[in-house]
Formats: structure tokens, C-alpha cells, sequence
């Protein structure tokens, strides 16, 4: 048994200061990572602040966020706390001081440093809690296998009887992370599409569960019983509650891709196991809150102890809101919403941060060398719960909110308006917590310094434990640490990756091999690298890939995602969260143009938006896009172009099929569903004067919202968006159109242009614009023509117009088949006099209408724009 | 089958924990035992702290004391 004469005075020296290097790492790293998400933030509801930046970009900040989280903030502090404890868990000191420094220099000046430098300049892995490079996962597997050496080690030698609960978590938890890091990480960078979905699933989970929630319990277990100086309630439970943990969590990976082609059975056994796991939450909490019975004021009283209280108790409600959410029919509402925003922040500040915090606090009050203010301390506490109270209800709300919206019909956009006064809240509570984190800085750098105490000796074994130890002597093979570790470490590690990667794997494997079609089409170069690019700058932290088995998804979207869709993406991008929509269909949905316009600058196309805008792909203008530009666009433009080919989505129901028996069993089979495109309704407006003006006065605010930007705020075709698109948008002053028209080209959109469909926008919203629409243009007469005129008239039109605007003006010529855009209808489209010979004597670019001035004469050109004004009958 | 074996599998966790503590009574000192330990840690030091604060509230209220 271990004695307290085995530590060097050296190691008492040096552990305070590695103690202190990791606590100071921290603190740094915690200010940087919530400095990044409250730029974040900020960004969401101002989005063109600090925008152009190309290493600020909201994609990459969000990378550095998770991951400077996890390493840089989390894994320091637990760090720090383990050198604190582990020598007084073990009754021996930590592996060695050379290894200390060491892992100290892999961990922050290979891991967590570069990791950060690589993301922001662009270089990342698409991946949820593993976004640092591939070269950076190296660097987080050494520093995990010296952390075992360093910390697992030195209580292997120990006697199970002789472990106190907080080492089994040490031990079970770095053993574990040191598996499942690699196969999260390094897996689905070769195993594409849902396959790879399996593992990454497992990995966001293990990143949680078996990494931060067991050294936050250690730390937990560890701080409750030595400030309060009553013994935890029950070890016996605390065992069991270890052992359901290690066992339970790991089985939980899948429930982040429930309704995805994810074999249902894996996806179940997820939600199972994520039930079990908060019953299991509730058990350990009880103990933890059972020991502390009777010690409310010490609680009151005492900072670091305040902390682990909450983030206790926050563990409990944040677990309880993890199982409620796993279960499916509360998941296909709040799923990629806010609330799972919430509900990780939560986890991560109010449960993990919180009990990091106070185990840091502990340590650094009993450390030599260390400053320790307590009045600091107690301020950030306050204001870290402030800031995180309102920072969760806040983005618990709005995910509600956005959920409610995404249920129905309602353009997308709606919902990111709804969410702007949310995320104004939630910069405010930002502001709180990093007001709260200098507050912690304060706190352990300024105040008294702890001296050194000679009565810091590290005690784990007591002769009654070794007398407990004779009494079972039949156990022989129990007794030894290394027993627990296979177990818990190696043995459930095992277990997960049947159970919920390789078994679901064998199944997808079979599934995709029946139902992907044969040649399908390789992406080409250019699309792999727009692969990339999306990739880099974090697109899928806003927008999923993934078209859920849900009504909800499918009459959106179209439908639902199979396997063999995503196949090609290796790692896959299907993502967790939609503050944009999905765009697993996006390809043939916008025009090229669109998509650059829209890269350039999302507001010019879409005014509300809050998407960034990516003008480092341009060459200093949306009209000269760089090769990533184009490579991005192209890939976009594949996005969806394997299920239109097979016929699994497309523009319309195929022929004898019940367009609404489609649309509500649209995730069961495989039949297109008639989202995008069909037969349009028409918005008649003849209404009442009164009605009329109403209608009028609410196209003008919808086309405000979502038309200006491209046809200008007086309809004038000159919007930002303008100078990127071709054929330029058009000039809604220039002709009056019909009702049809309108609404034909607000429903399908405009072939051949960059207008795109509006048919997600409400009937009332759409007759408004219709509307609204008819008011811009001059009402003119129509013109008048003598017999002679529309004889010679006729012969002029039948020589050079018909061909495509067909004989009688209807835009049905021979050629109309093939020219995109189509010919003006001139039934029902009357142009001005001045545009119709303006459009004669220049031609209309980026159409196919050639320029006639120098071919016919003026009165020529002049009387053909009579003419064809006098198709339309409208007065 | 994948929930069958999730069910057994906490079942059988479960059942052999509650089981090894009804039938072995030996194995109970051998599992409560350790939770003793965290009162051991720092001792001196905690009683130091208690003395400031005082007896109600054990820890915490103060900095360790000085000892140079």
C-alpha cells in the first residue's frame, strides 16, 4: 500500500506549478472561448460585423468555440484538478514531472494552439467535437495516451478496495477517451455518408459522457466531502451509478441522428439507453445532494462548494432534458432548433464549467504559490449563474419558437425574423458570462498567495480499507485497478462499438447495397473541392444535409434522406443544427448566379438573412468569382442531383400517382413530392377597392422582405443583387403583367433567370405581392392601329418575332422550347411603349432576344412595339 | 434486438450490484470503505480553516492560513 513517504519534496514543488501552468491555460483559453461566442452571437442578429474577415468567419469561430471548449478550457482545468487529486487518490505521486511538462506542451502548444490556428486559417474536419485537422487529432491522442500515463497509471497500482468513486471516474473516463477519440475522429474520414454517421454520432456523445461528465464527477465526488467534511451519502450507489454511466452513455451516440436512414433499431436502442441513463442521473445526483444533508450553509457560505452545488443539480435538470429530448416525438419538434443550443450550453457551462470551476477553485486555494480572492470568486459565481439562467431560457424559448414555426408552411426565413429578439438576449447574457469568466481570472490571480503547508501530504489508504480488503481475499482477481479500467475503459468502450457502430454498419451496408442505384455519377473535381470549401468555412453548423423521416421535413424539403444519398461524403455532413435550411436537395434549386450573388452577399438576394457572406472566394466583386467560389456553387449544385436522377425527388408527382397521398407518406417511399414546382394557383385580384389597397400594402412589405434585393426597392430591377445576376432582374415598372403571370412566376419560379420559386410564402402573403405587383407599372392605353398599320404590322412580326414569340404573340414559337429564359408571353405581359423600343432597338441581355436596332428601320422598330402591346386585353 | 441486449445488459448490472450486496455481507465494508478517504485528504489544513471559520462551517470562508 502507497504511503505518504513516496512524494519527493520535489514533486510537492513541482505538481503546484503544473497545477498552476494548466489553471492559467484555462482561465486564457475560457476567455478566448467565450469572447468567440459572443462574436458568435452578435453575428447572428448583426450579421455583416466583422464580416469579409475570412479567419472570422462564423463557420470557423464555431469550430474553435466547440473544440477550445473542450481542450483548451475543460481539458486544462480537469487537468489541473487531476494533478491535485490523483496524488491524493492514489496515496502516490503522479507518473512523473518531466511527463507533466510534457503533456503540458502537447496538450496546449500541439493541440490546442495549432488546432485554433488551423480551423480560423481554414484547414478543419466537418465533423461535431472533432472539428480540429486530422494532424491535430494526433497531437489529441498523444496528449491522451500521456495523460494515461501521467494520471491512470499511478492508481492502476492501486487496490480496487482501496479507490475512492472520484478515481474510478479518472480511470474509466481518460482510458475510455483515449479509445474513442481516434475512432470518432479518424472513422468517418473514411467511412462515408451514414456509415460514418454511426461512429461520429458515438464520438459527439463519448466527447460528453465519457470525457467531461466523468472528471466533472470526479471532481464532484472529490470537492463534496472534503469542504463539507462528511463522508458522500452511499458509495454503493455512487459504484452503481459509475458502472450505469460507463455502460449507458456510450450508447447514447444515436439518438443525434434520430429519423435518419440510421437503422431504427440502433436509433431506438439509443433513446433506450438515454432513458435509462437519466434514471441512472437521477441515482448519482441524490447521493451527491444526500451528502450534503444538513450542510446548507457551508454550501451558502462556500464558493468553490457553491459551484460543484449547481453544477450538480444543473447536471440533474440538463440529463432529464437529454433523455426527454432523445425520445422521438419530442425530437422531431426541437431537433436542429435552439433549444439543443440550449440545452449544450447548459452542459457545458452550467453543468461542466460550473463544477470544473469549483474543482479548480478547491485546488487552487490549497495550492502553494497560487492567489486566491474570494470576493472575485463569489462575483463569478453570480454573474456566471445570471448570465447562464437567462442564456438558457432564452435559446430554450426560441427554439420553441422556431420549432412551432418549421412545423407548418411558413417561408424558412420566418423563422430566423422570429429568432432575431432571442439572439439579441442571448449577446446580453454572453456579455454576463464573460463578465463572469474575468470575474474568475480575478479570482485565482489576484489576492493573498497560499503558502506552502507541510501538512499537504496526499493520504489514500486507511488500515480499515486494507482490513475490508483481508475480509474478501476469495476476489483475488477483483482487487487490482486494472480490473476496472478493462471493464469500464476497454470492455464498455467494446461493447458501444458493436452494439452502435459495427451492428447498425452491417445493416446499412446491405441497405445501401439494394437500393443505390448503379452508376451513379462520380462528383467532379470541381464539386470535391467545393466539398472542401464547404467544408472549411463551416457550413454545416447552420445548414443539415439530412432530410429527416418526419412529415414536417418532408413536405419542406422533400424526400427524406436515404442511405445511399450521402455515400460519397467521407465524413458527412449531414450536421446537427438548421439556422438555415437543409440543402440536401439544394442542386437546380437557384441559379449559378444566385448562389454567387448570394455568396458574396446572402442580404443582396435575401435581405433578412443572417447568413455571413464569403467575399475572400471573390476576386473583389460578386461578378468575378474565385475558383473556390465556383468550386462551392458547383457542389451545391450537386447537392440532390442522385435522387432527381433516380427519380427520387423531382419537380412533380410522378403520373398516377395522389399528390396529397404523396405528400403524407412522402418518408415512406420513394415517390417525388410536389414541393417545388407544378401547377401554379392564381391570385385574382380583382378585389374590392378597399380589399385591393390592402392587399397592396402587404405585397409591398412582403416584397420589401424578400424581392428587393434583387429587383430594387422601387421594383426597378436594381437591387444589390443585381449587378451579379444575369439575366439582370427585371424591371418591374417596365410592363404589366396578369394575375397568371404573376403568380405562375411567384409559384415555379422563372426558367432560365435567378428567380426562384416563392411558393413556401403564405396565399395571403403571395396575393399581396400579385397585388401589390400590378400597381408599379404606368397604366398606359392600349395602342391603337389602323388596318394598314397591323397589316404591315403582322408581316414584319411573322418574319422575325414569331419564331419564338410564337404566331399570335402567346411566346410559343418553335424555338421557345429550348431558349431559357422563355419568350415574353405578350398575352400576358403588355410592356410600356418605352421599354417595348427600348427592348427593339438594344436587345435584352442575358436572354435571347437579339438587339434589332441597325436591322430594322426605327418606324419599324416602333410599330412592332405597338403591335405586340396590343396583344394583351388588359384595360 | 439491439434494446433486448441494452435491457439485459443494465438488468444484469444492476441485479449483480444489489445481489453481491444482499448476499455478501463481507463485501459491504470492501465497497462503502473508500468513502472515508476525501476526510483524510488535507486534514491539517482543514482543521486549520475550521479553527477561522468556526465549527459550523468547516471550510472555505477563509484562505488557508499562512504558515511562513
Amino acid at each position: 500500500m502507497a504511503t505518504s513517504q513516496e512524494l519527493r519534496p520535489t514533486d510537492l514543488r513541482t505538481i503546484p506549478a503544473l497545477i498552476r501552468w494548466h489553471g492559467y491555460a484555462a482561465l486564457g483559453c475560457v476567455l478566448y472561448v467565450a469572447l468567440l461566442g459572443l462574436v458568435m452571437s452578435i453575428r447572428l442578429h448583426s450579421p455583416d460585423w466583422l464580416g469579409g474577415v475570412s479567419w472570422l468567419s462564423w463557420g470557423r469561430l464555431r469550430y474553435a468555440h466547440t473544440q477550445g471548449l473542450f481542450f483548451g478550457w475543460l481539458g486544462n482545468a480537469f487537468l489541473a484538478f487531476l494533478y491535485f487529486a490523483v496524488p491524493r487518490l492514489a496515496g502516490r505521486p503522479v507518473t512523473g514531472v518531466r511527463l507533466g511538462w510534457a503533456l503540458f506542451a502537447v496538450w496546449n502548444g500541439l493541440l490546442v494552439l495549432p488546432g485554433w490556428a488551423l480551423v480560423q486559417s481554414g484547414v478543419s474536419q466537418p465533423l461535431e467535437w472533432a472539428e480540429f485537422p486530422l494532424p491535430v487529432d494526433g497531437a489529441a491522442t498523444l496528449g491522451m495516451l500521456m495523460a494515461v500515463a501521467q494520471f491512470v497509471v499511478p492508481l492502476l497500482r492501486a487496490r480496487v478496495s482501496s479507490l475512492y468513486v472520484s478515481a474510478w471516474y479518472v480511470l474509466g473516463g481518460l482510458t475510455f477517451t483515449l479509445l474513442a477519440y481516434p475512432v470518432g475522429n479518424v472513422v468517418p474520414e473514411y467511412l462515408p455518408g451514414a456509415q460514418g454517421a454511426t461512429f461520429s454520432g458515438l464520438w459527439i456523445h463519448d466527447a460528453v459522457g465519457l470525457f467531461v461528465t466523468p472528471l466533472a464527477l470526479a471532481i464532484a465526488y472529490a470537492v463534496i466531502p472534503a469542504v463539507s467534511r462528511r463522508p458522500i451519502y452511499s458509495h454503493f450507489l455512487s459504484m452503481i451509478g459509475f458502472w450505469l454511466l460507463f455502460l449507458l452513455y456510450p450508447l447514447n451516440g444515436t439518438h443525434h441522428y434520430v429519423f435518419s436512414s440510421i437503422p431504427m433499431e440502433a436509433q431506438k436502442g439509443a433513446v433506450v439507453a438515454s432513458v435509462y441513463l437519466g434514471a441512472d442521473v437521477v441515482l448519482v445526483v441524490t447521493n451527491l445532494l444526500l451528502s450534503l444533508r444538513g450542510r446548507g450553509g457551508t454550501v451558502a457560505a462556500d464558493t468553490p462548494l457553491r459551484f460543484v452545488w449547481v453544477g450538480v443539480v444543473v447536471y440533474l435538470i440538463v440529463s432529464l432534458q437529454g433523455s426527454a429530448q432523445a425520445i422521438m416525438p419530442v425530437n422531431r419538434f426541437v431537433h436542429f432548433s435552439d433549444w439543443v443550443i440550449g440545452h449544450s450550453h447548459l452542459a457545458m457551462i452550467g453543468f461542466a464549467s460550473f463544477i470544473a470551476l469549483g474543482g479548480l477553485l478547491h485546488a487552487w486555494r490549497l495550492t502553494p504559490g497560487c492567489r486566491y480572492y474570494r470576493g472575485a470568486a463569489g462575483w463569478a459565481f453570480w454573474l456566471l449563474t445570471l448570465g447562464l439562467t437567462v442564456m438558457v431560457l432564452d435559446l430554450t424559448a426560441a427554439g420553441l419558437v422556431q420549432a412551432q414555426l418549421w412545423q407548418g408552411d411558413l417561408p424558412w426565413l420566418d423563422s430566423v425574423r422570429a429568432s432575431a429578439p432571442f439572439w439579441w438576449v442571448r449577446s446580453a447574457s454572453g456579455f454576463v458570462l464573460l463578465a463572469g469568466f474575468l470575474a474568475v481570472v480575478a479570482a485565482l490571480s489576484t489576492g493573498p498567495v497560499v503558502a506552502p503547508s507541510p501538512a499537504q501530504v496526499p493520504t489514500a489508504a486507511t488500515g480499515q480499507q486494507d482490513d475490508a480488503e483481508e475480509e474478501v481475499a476469495g476476489f483475488r482477481w477483483l482487487k487490482n485497478a486494472y480490473v476496472l479500467t478493462a471493464g469500464a475503459g476497454f470492455g464498455l468502450f467494446a461493447f458501444s462499438f458493436v452494439v452502435l457502430g459495427l451492428w447498425p454498419n452491417r445493416t446499412l451496408g446491405e441497405q445501401i447495397a439494394r437500393t443505390q442505384p448503379t452508376d451513379r455519377p462520380a462528383r467532379t473535381a470541381s464539386e470535391e473541392r467545393g466539398r472542401q470549401v464547404y467544408s472549411q468555412e463551416g457550413c454545416m453548423t447552420c445548414h443539415s444535409q439530412l432530410v429527416r423521416f418526419t412529415e414536417d421535413d418532408v413536405r419542406r424539403f422533400g424526400p427524406a434522406s436515404q442511405a445511399w444519398e450521402s455515400g460519397g461524403d467521407a465524413p458527412q455532413m449531414w450536421g446537427t443544427r438548421r439556422v438555415g435550411p437543409d440543402l440536401a436537395r439544394e442542386g437546380g434549386r437557384k441559379s449559378r448566379d444566385w448562389q454567387l450573388a448570394h455568396l458574396w452577399n446572402p442580404r443582396h438576394v435575401v435581405p433578412d438573412s443572417v447568413m455571413p457572406g464569403y467575399p475572400w472566394l471573390f476576386d473583389g466583386s460578386p461578378t468575378r468569382p474565385g475558383r473556390q467560389a465556383l468550386d462551392l456553387v458547383n457542389y451545391l449544385e450537386s447537392l440532390g442531383r442522385d435522387a432527381q436522377l433516380t427519380g427520387l425527388s423531382g419537380p412533380g408527382p410522378l403520373p398516377g400517382r395522389d399528390p396529397e397521398e404523396e405528400r403524407r407518406k412522402g418518408m415512406f417511399c420513394d415517390c417525388a413530392i410536389p414541393r417545388t414546382a407544378g401547377k401554379a394557383p392564381v391570385w385574382d385580384t380583382t378585389l374590392a377597392v378597399g380589399e385591393g389597397e390592402r392587399f397592396a400594402r402587404r405585397g409591398a412589405e412582403v416584397f420589401a422582405r424578400n424581392c428587393a434585393g434583387c429587383h430594387g426597392p422601387e421594383g426597378r430591377g436594381n437591387g444589390p443583387a443585381a449587378v451579379a445576376l444575369t439575366p439582370v432582374p427585371r424591371n418591374l415598372t417596365t410592363a404589366r403583367f396578369s394575375d397568371r403571370r404573376l403568380s405562375e412566376s411567384l409559384w415555379n419560379g422563372v426558367r432560365g433567370s435567378s428567380m426562384p420559386p416563392w411558393n413556401d410564402l403564405t396565399t395571403g402573403d403571395l396575393r399581396g405581392l400579385v397585388a401589390y405587383l400590378g400597381t408599379l407599372a404606368p397604366k398606359e392605353p392600349p395602342p391603337e392601329l389602323t388596318g394598314a398599320e397591323r397589316a404591315m404590322a403582322r408581316e414584319l412580326y411573322a418574319k422575325q418575332c414569331a419564331v419564338c414569340h410564337g404566331p399570335d404573340g402567346a411566346g410559343n414559337g418553335p424555338s421557345a422550347s429550348i431558349l431559357a429564359p422563355a419568350p415574353t408571353n405578350f398575352h400576358e405581359v403588355r410592356p410600356t411603349t418605352a421599354y417595348a423600343e427600348a427592348a427593339l432597338a438594344h436587345g435584352v441581355r442575358g436572354s435571347a432576344m437579339p438587339r434589332w436596332g441597325g436591322k430594322l428601320m426605327p418606324d419599324e422598330q416602333k410599330l412592332l412595339a405597338r403591335y405586340v402591346r396590343s396583344f394583351s386585353n388588359e384595360e | 434486438m439491439v434494446i433486448n441486449v441494452i435491457v439485459v445488459a443494465v438488468t444484469l448490472l444492476m441485479g449483480g450490484f444489489v445481489g453481491v450486496w444482499l448476499v455478501c455481507p463481507r463485501c459491504r465494508p470492501w465497497i462503502e470503505a473508500p468513502k472515508w478517504q476525501p476526510l483524510a485528504w488535507d486534514e491539517p489544513v482543514q482543521r486549520a480553516i475550521s479553527a477561522k471559520a468556526g465549527a459550523g462551517n468547516p471550510v472555505g470562508k477563509t484562505n488557508p492560513p499562512s504558515r511562513t
